[in-house]
């Protein structure tokens, strides 16, 4: 028997036309647009099944569908196509200007959009990424969290496990404080590039 | 869609066709409808019951012996309809039972209408099976909203899910229950009126063995899903129970207790119903003045309603340890070591509670075997239970044996009578697995062998309000049902041999005193349409050394077996009809070749006891199997096979013992 | 039946039903089955053959046993039939013949 078909679900995303396909984590090694795909996926551009863009997150891969078609009539050919690329890795490309740290930046991004952020402005804090180099995240809790010991082991663990099942080989994460005198930042949601 | 498909169906702007409702009064087709689906052992039905309690209406499928539930949900002003579909591990179904909720999620069946929606219910602790479920429904397109049940379960067992990752995954609406406390669906109920705003996912799973596999994993997978451990306490307990030894010996304690509480417990309350009754006929016939009426309303009627409600104890009684059984999940354990046994008669491990039961009671017994999937199993079983040595076949049996060896007979140390009682019991059993054994080969050529496979779920707490509706349901099902054909039989019977009326003048000629009761109905017998037609079957019974007067006593008994005893007794004018012993002893045969000898001889006797043993000898039962086969064909054949059955051993019997003595 | 092309909301879809046939999950592996394993052994499912019953090799599928599954031989009846596996995170009974349809290898490392 031909090896296991590689797990995907799609989910949906605001825009009906576009689909996450939720990965293997560490499918791909890398995020953003890849400047070459498998020929599966080729082809279904090619047919006009599948349009531009494609994104590629630590766990997902998002796809639209192309104009005048339907995911109910093509999702299953999509699938299977998405299905028999993952199972090459090697022949997708990652974008021109990717580099090392993309994928951990990209993932920590994404834990920050979701429950975590939204814990974390729950309880009234701000947490920001200071920097992300060599498998290790920096993080600065302000607002709420600065000042209360509880809070920052909370958020930090929080964070840390959320980031790791998105980026498995994480070294781990060091959480400053910020100063409490210090007016709250908003999150620091771009790259920044030294 | 607006064709009018005739008298029964009405058409809503939807599309949506009703289904002809004689079975279903007060089915509501403006009102919107859903349906629960879920695999057995997933909460489904404690949930149902949570959401319509007593509101839920039975009937049946059409053209199949599948019970239907369907409920009413009231959430604040608005109300909605229930279906709870019986539960099934797969569309592709492989019983009736599971055909049916195929069809009715088949939005192209001709007759079954699809409901407006489905709710799914998912136990959280198997969810990588029931996903697989989950796939193919989410397949038919219809609206689904997830009910995940039993997650303190799995985090009790550290098991783990992330409950918004995991709708995130499937595209629909996920709740989760833990207890179906009425309290704790206030959630849900709001949800259900709403089905018109679920979400729907963007592409329905694939449904490709391999590619639904990937789909599974990949949604177990970015849902945080942890498997349970095992349940320690279900192990631990199994552990005894499923002992090769110790768990066959608590299993045979559990089924002695079992059996002894039907048959112990219920009589108290049956003696007090029949004595209710007694009185109620006493009153009838004090008060009313013509006596073949007041003799109708109090043995007729009377009579035969007290019949039908003197079985409820019983029936009662057995579907609360069954459903105790059931939902507590020890049945399939029980089945689980019974089943090598059953297997050698063709059945399978379930098939032994309802055997077990039927030695109470076939009724209830033989309602039992809708605990069996296989509907050839289930006919097979419900054509051996009769076999088994019912109570109704004791009084009987103590009469004739009493007749033939007394009580200080001896067969090495142990009684006699007792010797012969348990043989009796014996033989009962091994033909109730026989002829099931035979059934169920026939069975086979209408189709393959249902694949046996049984879940062993966890230990569970068993939901009282479940157990009471079921209890509720099994007793209303046998007035309704049962009830007709035990009264029409007990008229008609009643008829036969009260009729045709003699005046005291024509008895008083004849030498009978009129007011010695134990004659007047003794000549009321002899004269009676049952005596004409005990008379016309003569030859019949002839070779097995019976006489017209045991054929009125084998027609009268056709009602119900210990009504044996009575008929003898009044026949033989003994003083007290309810124990004629005496009476009988002194009978002597007519006419014929042994005109002049006693009628009970020894081969008479077991002739008489071996005929009991196997002639289906209830129209309780009868009706019962009418009910629960879903038509006439298989009472009909069951009451032919085991007369000529009974026939035939009665007649072999009765050369060895007239042989031997 | 067809899977008719999308429509406004919120009209009901037709969609193909479950498929039967059994041959797209049987993997004829020669070698042992469920029925081979001894109690506590476990296994990796291979594939199900079931060439007289394709209903009832789906059936096994449905229940649990895909390729790849973990299985795990928990105990047999005392009169050696029927016997008890951990599967998809239940316990399931089967007679020895059925568990003869389902292939296994030794357990992924």
């Amino acid at each position: 028997m031909s090896a296991p078909l590689v797990p995907v679900h799609p989910e949906a995303t605001d825009a009906p036309e576009v689909l996450r396909w939720v990965v293997p984590v560490g499918a791909l090694g890398f995020v953003g647009e890849p400047s070459r795909v498998p020929a599966p996926l080729q082809d279904l551009y090619a047919a006009g099944v599948l349009a531009a863009p494609t994104v590629v997150e630590p766990a997902a891969v998002l796809l639209r569908i192309g104009a005048g078609r339907s995911w109910r009539d093509e999702g299953p050919s999509v699938r299977r196509a998405l299905q028999a690329a993952l199972a090459r890795p090697q022949d997708w490309r990652p974008p021109a200007d990717a580099s090392g740290d993309d994928v951990l930046r990209a993932a920590a991004e994404e834990v920050l959009a979701g429950e975590v952020g939204d814990f974390v402005d729950g309880h009234g804090g701000v947490i920001e990424v200071l920097d992300v180099a060599d498998d290790q995240v920096t993080i600065q809790l302000g607002g709420a969290c600065s000042g209360c010991p509880a809070s920052g082991v909370t958020v930090q663990s929080r964070f840390e496990a959320a980031l790791r099942r998105l980026y498995p080989q994480l070294r781990g994460v060091v959480a400053h404080e910020a100063p409490s005198s210090r007016r709250p930042r908003l999150i620091q949601l771009l790259p920044t590039r030294h | 869609m607006g064709e009018r498909r005739g008298a029964g169906f009405v058409t809503l702007d939807s599309g949506h066709c009703a289904v002809p409702g004689q079975e279903l009064r007060g089915l509501d087709e403006q009102l919107p409808t859903l349906a629960l689906v879920g695999s057995p052992n997933s909460g489904k039905t404690t949930l149902f019951n949570a959401l319509t309690g007593l509101r839920a209406k039975t009937g049946n499928y059409p053209g199949v012996t599948v019970t239907r539930y369907v409920g009413r949900v009231a959430v604040h002003d608005r109300e909605l309809t229930l279906e709870d579909l019986p539960g099934t591990y797969s569309l592709a179904a492989i019983s009736p039972d599971e055909q049916v909720v195929a069809d009715v999620l088949d939005l192209d069946h001709p007759t079954l209408a699809t409901p407006d929606a489905l709710v799914v219910t998912l136990d959280a602790t198997t969810l990588r099976r029931s996903l697989n479920m989950l796939a193919q429904v989410l397949a038919t397109g219809l609206p689904v909203c997830v009910v995940l049940t039993f997650t303190d379960e799995l985090t009790r067992r550290q098991g783990s899910i992330d409950v918004a990752a995991f709708q995130r995954a499937v595209g629909v609406p996920v709740l989760t229950v833990t207890s179906g406390r009425r309290q704790e669906l206030g959630p849900l109920r709001d949800r259900l009126v709403d089905w018109s705003t679920w979400a729907t996912p963007a592409l329905p799973p694939p449904t490709e063995p391999a590619e639904v596999v990937s789909w599974i994993e990949s949604v177990l997978s970015s849902s945080g899903y942890v498997l349970p451990q095992i349940d320690r306490r279900t192990r631990r307990v199994d552990a005894v129970l499923l002992h090769p030894v110790w768990g066959t010996l608590v299993f045979f304690a559990a089924m002695f207790v079992f059996f002894q509480i039907i048959f112990t417990l219920a009589s108290p309350v049956q003696g007090w119903l029949e004595n209710l009754f007694g009185f109620l006929s006493t009153q009838v016939q004090d008060h009313v003045g013509n006596r073949f009426l007041a003799s109708f309303l109090a043995d007729g009627i009377i009579g035969g309603v007290g019949g039908v409600v003197a079985f409820l104890p019983q029936i009662a009684l057995l579907f609360v340890l069954i459903s105790i059984m059931e939902a507590s999940g020890y049945m399939s354990r029980a089945a689980f070591l019974m089943d090598r046994v059953m297997a050698k008669a063709g059945l399978e491990g379930r098939a032994f509670v309802a055997l077990l039961s039927s030695l109470a009671c076939a009724i209830p017994g033989i309602m039992a075997t809708r605990t069996l999937p296989s509907m050839r199993d289930r006919i097979s079983t419900m054509m051996g239970a009769p076999l088994m040595t019912c109570s109704a076949r004791l009084p009987v049996y103590v009469l004739l044996v009493g007749l033939l060896v007394s009580p200080s007979d001896r067969v090495g140390p142990i009684g006699a009578q007792g010797v012969i009682m348990f043989a009796l019991y014996v033989v009962g059993a091994l033909s109730a697995m026989a002829s099931a054994w035979v059934f169920s080969r026939i069975g086979r050529r209408s189709g393959p062998l249902l694949p046996f496979y049984m879940e062993m779920p966890p230990y569970r707490m068993p939901s009282a309000r479940s157990v009471g509706l079921a209890v509720w349901d099994a007793c209303r099902g046998f007035m309704r049902k049962v009830g007709k054909i035990i009264l029409a039989t007990t008229v008609v019977l009643w008829v036969l041999l009260n009729v045709p009326v003699h005046s005291n003048a024509t008895m008083a000629a004849a030498g009978v005193d009129v007011h010695d009761q134990a004659a007047v109905s003794a000549y009321t017998i002899d004269h009676s349409a049952a005596a004409a037609v005990g008379r016309f079957v003569e030859p019949v019974f002839e070779p097995l050394g019976f006489d017209w007067r045991i054929n009125v006593g084998i027609l009268a008994s056709l009602s119900a077996r210990e009504v044996f005893v009575a008929t003898m007794g009044q026949v033989a004018a003994a003083d007290n009809p309810d124990k004629p012993a005496e009476g009988l002893k002194h009978l002597t045969v007519q006419s014929g070749p042994r005109a002049g000898e006693r009628l009970f001889t020894p081969a008479v006797l077991a002739a008489l006891l071996v005929f009991f043993l196997y002639a289906l000898q209830c129209a309780s039962t009868i009706g019962v199997l009418r009910r629960e086969s879903g038509s006439w064909k298989w009472p009909a054949i069951a009451f032919g096979y085991m007369f000529v059955v009974a026939w035939t051993m009665a007649f072999l019997t009765g050369l060895v013992v007239g042989a031997l003595t | 039946m067809s899977i008719l092309s999308v429509a406004t909301a919120p009209q009901r879809r037709r969609a193909r039903r479950a498929d039967v046939p059994a041959q797209s999950v049987v993997d004829v592996a020669t070698g042992a089955t469920l029925a081979d394993m001894a109690t506590g052994q476990s296994a990796r499912v291979l594939g199900i053959e079931a060439p007289h019953d394709p209903a009832g090799a789906r059936r096994m599928f449905d229940l649990g046993f895909v390729p790849g599954a973990e299985v795990r031989m928990v105990r047999r009846a005392p009169l050696a039939d029927p016997v008890v596996f951990r599967v998809a995170g239940y316990d399931i009974a089967l007679r020895r013949e059925q568990a003869r349809w389902v292939s296994v290898a030794a357990p992924a490392s």
